[in-house]
């Protein structure tokens, strides 16, 4: 006999991923979310989680997988993160399912794209596969897995023609007390 | 001393009653750490002990960490909050007014306070929301803001309260945008956005100094008047060179070790704070310059500069003085890079383009923007 694994399972569009029940804080019902201009496009929005902000993540997007239907809210996946709660945006939240860690399998190397750095691998179960979200990747969407998320807003700006940046460029006061991103 | 005082002895630095001291313990250290960081976020410490029955310490934390009052405006259906303390003024133009509010210097939009110029910021368009559409029944509400010196009108869509807000950080996926300065929640429990004055500034590339924008209106066929450039670096690059960098494009002049020049793809960079940087050798790069021998020097220059769309540190021989309104337009721009040349102290000086550089620098890993 040996140990199982339990996974909290979802499904996104027609996959059927799952991650660590460990990392699962909560589950909600869809929220209503605040737009975040300016954000990288994976990131849906914040929500309110009892006086907490907590970010959410458009895992469609993530996956590079077309947005949902317009009328489908949602649910929230809220994981414990390293800085503190995070939401992942799923279609649906399966069962809580346990799992030998010998029926894994590595992904096989003709998956390729964004899945590929977002499944751990995948489990055999008897019906179907059971895909291992990688967590740590799925809400790493800020500076590090997208560098030019700094400069895309400035472009947006300047395609927008916002005229002020345009001519005012070259003298620009960029004191290093306005730079909070790097501060903290 | 009162026994109060005495207890609180314990969280002076190297106050220790311990007998025997290790390398890590017993070195008066750890109480002090435990106040100054409680202190630090606005907390308190106590502590009352009685010798033979018992010590209590009580931590006062604050239940937020910052509680600042805030103008709330509306823009593009979604609540934004600006902290009072950058808001200098609001200024609400009648809708039959509001039409011809807005004047343009060349392409640069300024509204007039007081037959003053201020540049003008909306709001909208600066956060990729769009503008508002062109009604001309809706007044213009337009937020006068302070940052770093420079002010600026900033038009929103609707001005309402001001209100005592919390200050929430936000997550770590939105911790690098400087136009936020956090997150709070509403009394009706939807959240909004706090901007930040300086980051917002900084990314709609407000000029710090405001005569800037009058003298780019200055009438171009007449003779070139001489223009006022603020602050400027002056340093030397190879075959006695001289150019001069905005002084507001400076963050910070680093001597690096030959060493510290790292390379990725192609292109030598440096670290910063934390973070890679291109490394931009002037005399290569203005051109009829030898490339320097990297090795023949151990020490480098370099000017850590500043842009929106990243920074650069730039390598130059040495640097010079900092001169204030000296210089004197010579000529427009004689190559890529470079804005334009000047007389400062009677030597022509080559104005450096730092935005067109970082760009230069920076373009060959992030590509061209493409047009929305």
């Amino acid at each position: 006999m040996s140990e199982t694994l339990r996974f909290c399972t979802f499904r996104l569009d027609t996959h059927f991923l799952g991650v660590g029940v460990g990392t699962v804080q909560e589950v909600l019902r869809p929220q209503q979310l605040t737009r975040v201009p300016l954000a990288p496009p994976a990131v849906a929005g914040l929500l309110n989680l009892r006086g907490q902000i907590v970010s959410a993540i458009d895992l469609r997007r993530r996956f590079g997988l077309p947005p949902g239907a317009p009328d489908q809210a949602m649910m929230n996946l809220v994981l414990r993160g390293r800085h503190g709660p995070i939401s992942l945006l799923v279609d649906e939240i399966g069962e809580v399912i346990e799992v030998r860690p010998d029926w894994f399998e590595p992904p096989p190397p003709t998956l390729r794209g964004s899945a590929r750095a977002l499944v751990q691998g995948a489990y055999k179960l008897p019906d179907r596969l059971l895909l291992a979200l990688d967590a740590e990747q799925a809400v790493a969407c800020g500076d590090a897995a997208a560098p030019r998320t700094e400069r895309q807003p400035g472009e947006v700006a300047a395609a927008a023609g916002d005229p002020v940046r345009n001519s005012a460029d070259s003298m620009n006061p960029t004191a290093p007390e306005c730079r909070k991103g790097e501060e903290q | 001393m009162s026994d109060r005082e005495l207890v609180n002895l314990i969280f002076l630095p190297g106050f220790s009653t311990a007998e025997m001291i290790t390398k890590v313990s017993g070195r008066g250290v750890g109480m002090d750490v435990v106040k100054t960081n409680i202190e630090r976020i606005g907390g308190a410490i106590d502590v009352q002990s009685r010798p033979g029955q018992g010590t209590s310490i009580h931590v006062k934390i604050p239940l937020t960490l910052a509680i600042i009052p805030a103008l709330i405006v509306r823009c593009r259906g979604d609540r934004f909050c600006i902290a009072q303390a950058g808001v200098v003024e609001l200024v609400r133009i009648s809708p039959e007014r509001a039409r011809d509010a807005i004047e343009r210097v060349h392409d640069a939009p300024v509204y007039r306070l007081r037959e003053q110029l201020l540049p003008v910021v909306r709001l909208g368009p600066a956060l990729g929301l769009g503008d508002a559409p062109d009604s001309a029944d809706h007044p213009l509400n337009i937020v006068v803001v302070r940052a770093d010196g420079a002010r600026f009108a900033l038009v929103v869509d609707e001005v309402h309260d001001s209100e005592e807000i919390v200050v929430k950080p936000l997550g770590e996926q939105l911790a690098h945008l400087s136009v936020y300065a956090g997150a709070t929640i509403m009394g009706d429990g939807r959240i909004a956005l706090i901007l930040d004055v300086p980051g917002l500034a900084q990314h709609a590339g407000i000029v710090r100094d405001e005569h800037a924008p009058r003298a780019a209106a200055a009438p171009t066929p007449a003779p070139a008047p001489a223009r006022e450039f603020g602050e400027l670096l002056v340093c030397s690059i190879a075959a006695g060179r001289r150019i001069a960098i905005p002084l507001t494009s400076v963050a910070r002049l680093e001597e690096l070790p030959a060493s510290a020049i790292e390379r990725t793809g192609g292109h030598e960079v440096v670290q910063h704070r934390g973070r890679v940087i291109p490394l931009v050798r002037l005399s290569a790069v203005l051109g009829g310059c030898a490339v320097q021998d990297p090795a023949a020097t151990d020490r480098v220059h370099t000017v850590i500069c500043s842009g929106a769309t990243g920074d650069a540190a730039l390598a130059v021989d040495a640097v010079l003085e900092i001169v204030r309104d000296a210089a004197t337009v010579a000529g427009g721009p004689t190559a890529p890079g470079i804005a334009g040349c000047a007389l400062i102290h009677g030597r022509v000086t080559d104005l450096v383009d730092v935005r067109a550089l970082i760009r230069r620098a920076s373009g060959g890993e992030h590509g061209r923007p493409t047009a929305a």
